[in-house]
């Protein structure tokens, strides 16, 4: 097969690269290899190499057939972990040095629901710097509150300059490698954030030293000066290592003859260059992938309301599309820290294929999760602990002999035996009956999630069609989608491979934020219009010039971008925001400003129910935003000829039994690569592939449409088999 | 009306629960049948039948709670509420137990099943009625067990098939609650009548909608009517939430199995603290004691009844019994007064429940077990069990966190025992809030709380590490203090120049507590503004931290304000200003700021006058040392020194550790450390006296009455309780007549 135009995406974990490889037919292929953390280009090169081999190519004729290569590494997030980045200095507003110490109290970040409880545990995040490198600088900027009383961004005290040249000197005495600027209200004002930076650029060039400086204004201008602070920390502590591993993993692509610049994976869920600016904003990039993919395939089958739901080794994370396009959360949480970082919105529960399963023997309380036992599977390998793979071998879903395609064993009698022990034993049911049982358990927290994702925000979920992929979640759709009246399910040949694959898909953007502080008023008058109107159009227009800059520098023109608007609203006094799409990107006239107020109102009792709106105290926009788009390659997935309903006879392998609703069935086996778009496959029945297996029970069945996605639906009510 | 917990409701016949039995039936036969087990459930059948279907049923359950709490709270408009979560959600059973609650403020749990009781004992069935898509607010703490005015909850009462099956509720702690001083804990009140909005539950809404006279009632009746509006919509969005699971629940285990799984739901969360009190605690009794201070004298002019200085003290005894019974006593406590801090049942109960979180709950199933498991003791008369239903209860979150701290502290002493020593800690429960009220310049008038450290405070010291820098709060597992930009949205006029760690500010010890923090805001362009301070603990009475095992106790909490200061100026020529309590003195003390005059409060302060230019600075949060602090290995203190948290002068005196300050890092003196420890270990024992000669001196202050008048009112008023009478005169070897020639004031 003729494979002349590839997109690459690999994705780099702690322990192994994945590489997948698609081609201009919607060919795929996957790769591994383990990471190499001190070379991360030659981990990079290996997993091309790896995939390359299943096309009978290698991974330079790859490369030079390549168009797009998108890569995710590790060296910001192991930066952070290991505790090896920068040496920061930090200038903060006078009276707040102590903030990386108190970290607003959030002591609990990433602590499951027991250990939150269980007060004692809770500890600070290690601050990444020394707390003594962050110095007080004489300033002040004002919010003009709620009340109106004093201008927005007011000067309260001004800039102290010799308080900047002498802390600037301080901390390059002190040896730092990095500055950071954060300054109170600096979203509303930028100008003491810019003037500080400045003076120290001054003092660190006089004396000959070549160091970052980084203003929260120009990093994340928005509210909350904890949050501002934890991003430009990070910013400092690991970017400037994350580009150099990335700049030699591009000078590797292109030595293997790739020709364009390597992008990267943002946590908004869009790619961009590795030169990009604010390289923080690729910090959390792992669960984005899936959703971009979901996109492409809403954008391409034409839905615009889809809950996307990526089951793993550790989580199960869900993401929604709404009226096509993904929603945003502000404050996401991340190794600790919480981030003033836009991000795709996801919500996630420890109920992963590896999640490890507790049974207390004396309360019979089951705890599932958050430890996942990761690569070693479960005791039917090499974990100590049960996890929920060793249910799914034990019960029959998981074929021990094909684990991998086959490359790793599973030891069914081994799990059989320690889940009498550990699980049968101290539930005092059948060991089948308790394993099924747990699965339920499982399937049951990872529906209500879908749920509360769902209805927690006013969806109907007849009206979503629901996405399942990763490595685990084609073995689970039956059980999280039971019983939820949704009004379509799918999941892919290539879910184990479908965040890599959303890498490939995804647009290229960059988002750009101002925080504001402006109020309007229920009924405003002529003068408050127009300077609401004036306000949106000065802030679009400082963003959009931003934007034409650095995708300039990016390597685009002015004609190839395209840009989105929008803002974060919220009725007056509240203090969370919702963000609101405003195609109409400014505000020419009276009714442009009714229509962005009504559609906040919109979309406030979609979220809220009507009974919590409260239009009396007026409105407050606290955020724009503007997403500047360019173009950028996207994977085919080309149409099809459908074959016969009936699969192939060489698709069949065997029959198994498995232990489903409380008896033992015979589940017809299947071998996906013999499947074609067209064929029908009716439960019971089970499709393998090396990297996943699907689960179709009883009185369903799977359809492999055109593009071949495959539909989970009821099966028709003749010729099946149930 | 008839008080809660009516005895006669005991009496009342039992019939099987259907569509048309009232809520005063099932609430006898609830209370008929709940005995050692809860709700006559001996053995736990669907568990036992089915433990996976079971726990799904309850994953279900719990889901819908948290997912309540967290999509809701961004209805609030109170930072307190979305910014620090404060605030709590609970699935009720029809009687008013709670079945789960989501996370955030877990001590109102407490609150719940005492304001169904009081609408079910009242008759609110028949009127005003209650049904379907109904809504009750309210924020009593007589009738419905609020700990405090500032504690508002709703509830929604759930149905299915035409029969009530549950009830859903939210709280959360508002900006301001309409009393004669801004606020939501009014540092001075004599009665219910000066704590401000007090509402006992009452329908405010009909088919999931407000009645716009109780909107109303908000606008008028409170100085923060946008904020507590957009609250109430939260809770009942958050209510609504909880009702939609219910019914899905409902509709897919049955509604027999939902009656019997939350009755098993809550015994199983019983059995689970009787699992862990079995395991950790050692049968016995443990005592701690807490003190506050109301210092009301100059009040007369206007409330002559509540002119006086209080010192009010409360024994936290917890009782563990052979079969792993826990009784959280405070028997012997002041009687009630005419002052802010009064508490009634809710607020003692969701104090020593929370501590019972604290060490007993892990990894059990929240709910109205861990209630009907622990007992907790109140004498009525006392200053937790008023015996007059007008009492004031405007801020007794104030002392009741001393409960909280001293049944920590008792159980941790049950863990060092039993040899958990990771478990042990010195429970630490402080808590602080600017809040005030006024007219802005452009004539709008406004009330506000600042919540932030009521968010978080610092860990008291393990038994073998250090405590942290605002790291905990007890009520509230999400600890959070918020960001000051937001806050400052919300509080004009006060502007933060300010948010630090206080340096020595803590309990020193071999570990110590976590170094407290402090706040300091400039005040500008107030149009007319008063602010006051509520808050969970003062210099004058320790009523928290007092330190373990030869620990310190953590110092109190103080409020400074300075006025017409040179503020204003240095600030517009942009020269540095102090950003803490102790930089305003050096800044003082150098002439840098200039001062025409000062306050100092070491107890909750009245309303105090704030202008242009003037300082309003507090301290609060430290946590409490363990051990004692000549055994802290001197490197510890060494960096402490280097890292700002310690004087030298404060390392020699209390840790007899020598430091060069000039040689920095190198600075540590450990030869002469050794010294000076063995030169302070003989001291100690040359000031000690043997206990029957310290008793024997003392003895005879006690008998010639020589305390201060405060104390010894306090002793003689709590003498009227017959448990401290008998204590007293017991200890002290005297007559059981025994009492002071000049009575404390008894009010």
């Amino acid at each position: 097969m003729n494979h002349s135009s590839i997109m690459i995406a690999i994705d780099a974990g702690g322990t192994m690269t994945d590489a997948y490889l698609t081609d201009e037919h919607g060919n795929f292929a996957v790769g591994k290899a383990l990471t190499n953390r001190a070379a991360e280009h030659e981990s990079y090169l290996e997993a091309v190499d790896d995939a390359a081999k299943v096309w009978g190519l290698d991974g330079a004729t790859v490369h030079q057939r390549s168009i797009l290569s998108v890569y995710t590494g590790t060296a910001m997030l192991n930066a952070m972990l290991m505790h090896k980045g920068k040496r920061v200095g930090m200038l903060v507003t006078r009276g707040f040095e102590h903030s990386t110490i108190q970290e607003r109290g959030l002591t609990y970040l990433g602590q499951s629901y027991h250990e939150i409880l269980h007060q004692r545990l809770h500890e600070h995040t290690p601050p990444l710097m020394d707390p003594r490198h962050v110095r007080g600088i004489t300033e002040r900027i004002e919010s003009g509150s709620y009340y109106g009383l004093s201008p927005a961004g007011g000067v309260l005290v001004p800039l102290n300059e010799a308080d900047v040249r002498r802390e600037t000197a301080f901390l390059l005495d002190e040896g730092v490698e990095a500055i950071g600027i954060v300054f109170l209200f600096s979203y509303l004002n930028p100008a003491h954030e810019r003037r500080a930076a400045e003076i120290a650029r001054e003092v660190i060039a006089a004396q000959g030293r070549d160091i970052r400086v980084i203003t929260s204004a120009d990093l994340i201008p928005v509210i909350k000066e904890n949050q501002r602070l934890k991003s430009v920390l990070i910013e400092a502590y690991t970017a400037d290592e994350a580009r150099k591993q990335l700049g030699a993993v591009e000078c590797a692509a292109r030595d293997a003859g790739y020709k364009s610049r390597l992008l990267t994976v943002t946590s908004y869920g869009s790619v961009v260059s590795i030169d990009t600016p604010r390289l923080y904003e690729t910090i959390i990039s792992g669960p984005v992938g899936g959703l971009m993919g979901g996109k492409r395939i809403a954008d391409l089958k034409g839905l615009d309301s889809v809950v996307c739901c990526d089951m793993g080794g550790t989580s199960f994370d869900v993401g929604l599309i709404v009226g096509g396009g993904i929603g945003i959360v502000h404050e996401p949480d991340f190794a600790g820290h919480r981030l003033a970082l836009p991000m795709v919105a996801l919500d996630s529960i420890g109920a992963g294929a590896g999640s490890v399963i507790h049974v207390d023997p004396v309360t019979k309380n089951i705890e599932l999760g958050p430890d996942s036992a990761g690569a070693r599977v479960g005791v039917c390998y090499k974990h100590p602990e049960i996890t929920v793979s060793d249910l799914d071998v034990a019960l029959g879903y998981l074929n021990p002999d094909y684990f991998l395609g086959g490359k790793i064993t599973l030891d069914r009698e081994r799990a059989l035996s320690i889940l009498e022990e550990r699980l049968a034993k101290p539930l005092g049911q059948d060991l089948f009956v308790a394993a099924e049982g747990v699965l339920e358990v499982m399937h049951t927290r990872m529906k209500e999630l879908v749920y509360s994702m769902l209805l927690a925000r006013g969806y109907e979920p007849s009206s979503y069609t629901l996405f399942m992929y990763g490595g685990g979640g084609p073995l689970h759709l039956w059980g999280v989608t039971e019983g939820i009246p949704l009004a379509g399910v799918a999941t892919f040949p290539w879910a184990a491979a479908f965040s890599a694959f959303g890498a490939t898909a995804a647009e290229y953007s960059h988002r750009y934020q101002a925080g504001a502080s402006l109020v309007i008023p229920l009924k405003p008058n002529a003068e408050e219009r127009a300077n609401a109107a004036g306000h949106f159009n000065r802030v679009f227009a400082d963003l959009e010039t931003q934007a034409y800059r650095e995708l300039a520098a990016e390597g685009f023109g002015r004609e190839q971008v395209r840009f989105s608007y929008g803002m974060q609203a919220r009725y007056l006094g509240l203090l969370e925001s919702l963000g609101v799409s405003l195609p109409m990107g400014r505000i020419d006239d009276a009714g442009d400003l009714e229509r962005a107020i009504q559609a906040f109102e919109d979309q406030y009792e979609k979220v809220y129910a009507r009974g919590a709106k409260y239009r009396e105290a007026g409105y407050f926009i606290s955020e724009f935003f503007v997403e500047a788009f360019a173009e950028k390659p996207k994977p085919a997935l080309p149409v099809q000829p459908l074959a016969a309903p009936e699969p192939a006879a060489a698709a069949y392998k065997t029959r198994r039994k498995v232990f489903h609703r409380r008896r033992w069935i015979d589940f017809e086996i299947l071998e996906m690569a013999h499947l074609k778009p067209g064929n029908r496959v009716p439960g019971p029945a089970i499709i393998e592939d090396p990297m996943t297996t699907l689960v179709i029970p009883p009185g369903k069945a799977v359809e492999f449409d055109a593009h071949g996605l495959i539909w989970y639906r009821d099966a028709a009510a003749t010729g099946e088999r149930t | 009306m008839t008080p809660p917990n009516d005895a006669a409701l005991q009496e009342a016949p039992a019939r099987a629960a259907s569509a048309t039995t009232s809520l005063k039936t099932l609430l006898a036969e609830r209370d008929r049948l709940s005995t050692d087990c809860y709700y006559g459930v001996t053995t736990l059948q669907l568990k036992d039948a089915d433990p996976t279907r079971y726990e799904r049923f309850y994953s279900a359950l719990r889901v819908g709670l948290f997912s309540a709490r967290e999509v809701s709270k961004f209805v609030s408009a109170s930072p307190g509420s979305r910014e620090m979560g404060e605030l709590l959600f609970g699935l009720l059973t029809p009687e008013g137990d709670p079945i789960g609650i989501s996370q955030g403020l877990a001590g109102s749990l407490a609150s719940m099943p005492i304001g169904v009781r009081w609408m079910i004992v009242n008759d609110y069935e028949t009127n005003p009625g209650i049904r379907e898509g109904d809504i009750f607010s309210g924020d009593d703490p007589y009738t419905m067990g609020a700990i405090h005015p500032g504690d508002c909850f709703t509830y929604l009462p759930i149905f299915y098939a035409g029969r009530l099956v549950a009830w859903a509720t939210g709280m959360n702690h508002i900006m301001d609650v309409g009393s004669m001083i801004g606020g939501s804990w009014p540092p001075f009140s004599q009665d219910t009548f000066t704590d401000g909005f007090v509402m006992p539950l009452s329908k405010t809404g009909e088919n999931y909608e407000y009645h716009a006279w109780w909107l109303q009632v908000w606008k008028r009746r409170t100085r923060a009517a946008v904020f507590n509006i957009l609250d109430e919509k939260m809770r009942l969005s958050g209510c609504q939430m909880i009702e939609r699971k219910v019914h899905e629940v409902i509709a897919e285990f049955g509604l027999d199995y939902f009656v019997e799984g939350t009755r098993e739901i809550i015994e199983d969360g019983r059995r689970d603290v009787k699992r862990n009190i079995r395991a950790l605690a050692v049968p016995g009794r443990a005592r701690n004691a807490g003190f506050r201070t109301a210092g009301y004298t100059g009040v007369g002019v206007l409330f002559p009844l509540a002119d006086r200085e209080y010192l009010i003290h409360f024994p936290i005894e917890s009782r563990v019994d052979g079969e792993a019974g826990l009784m959280i006593d405070t028997a012997g406590a002041s009687p009630w007064g005419f002052h802010s801090y009064n508490g009634f049942p809710g607020a003692l109960h969701g104090a020593a429940y929370l501590s019972v979180m604290d060490g007993y709950a892990h990894g059990s199933k929240i709910n109205y077990g861990l209630m009907h498991h622990v007992q907790v003791g109140a004498e009525k008369g006392s200053v937790f069990n008023p015996d007059y239903e007008h009492a004031a209860a405007s801020n007794p979150w104030a002392t009741t966190v001393g409960v909280i701290s001293g049944a920590i502290n008792n159980a941790s002493r049950g863990f060092l025992a039993r040899g958990y020593l990771e478990e042990c800690w010195t429970g630490e429960a402080s808590w602080d809030g600017v809040q005030g009220s006024g007219i802005l310049p452009n004539g709008q008038g406004w009330g506000f709380t600042n919540l932030q450290f009521v968010g978080g405070s610092a860990m008291g010291a393990f038994a073998y590490k250090d405590g942290l820098p605002t790291a905990w709060t007890n009520w509230n597992h999400r600890s959070d203090i918020g960001n000051a930009e937001e806050w400052e949205y919300v509080t004009p006029a006060l502007y933060y120049i300010g948010r630090r760690l206080v340096p020595e500010y803590c309990g020193h010890g071999k570990f110590r507590g976590g170094v407290g923090h402090s706040a300091t805001y400039v005040i500008r362009n107030p149009g007319r503004l008063a602010v006051n301070r509520g808050g969970g603990t003062m210099a004058r009475g320790t009523v928290i931290a007092n330190g373990m095992a030869g620990g310190y106790p953590a110092p109190g909490v103080f409020v400074k304000t300075y006025h017409e200061t040179n503020m204003q100026k240095r600030m517009a020529a942009g020269e540095p200003f102090p950003s803490s309590p102790f930089e305003i003195d050096e800044f003082i003390g150098n002439g840098q700021l200039k001062v025409r005059r000062s306050t100092t409060w070491k107890q909750d302060t009245p309303p105090i006058e704030m202008k242009d230019g003037d300082i309003y600075t507090h301290a609060s949060g430290a946590g409490g040392g363990w051990g004692d602090p000549l055994e802290r290995l001197p490197k510890l203190v060494a960096e402490d020194i280097v890292n700002g948290w310690l004087g030298v002068e404060t390392a020699r005196e209390v840790y007899g550790v020598k430091f060069d300050a000039a040689a920095g890092g190198e600075g540590l003196d450990l030869e002469g450390t050794a010294k000076l420890r063995a030169t302070i270990r003989k001291r100690r024992l040359q000031r000690g006296v043997p206990v029957k000669d310290w008793w024997r001196v003392e003895r005879r202050r006690v008998m010639a009455g020589d305390f201060i008048t405060t104390v010894r009112a306090m002793h003689q008023e709590c003498m009227t309780f017959a448990r401290y009478r008998e204590e007293f005169t017991g200890f002290w070897g005297l007559e059981a007549d025994f009492g002071f020639d000049d009575e404390g004031e008894r009010t």
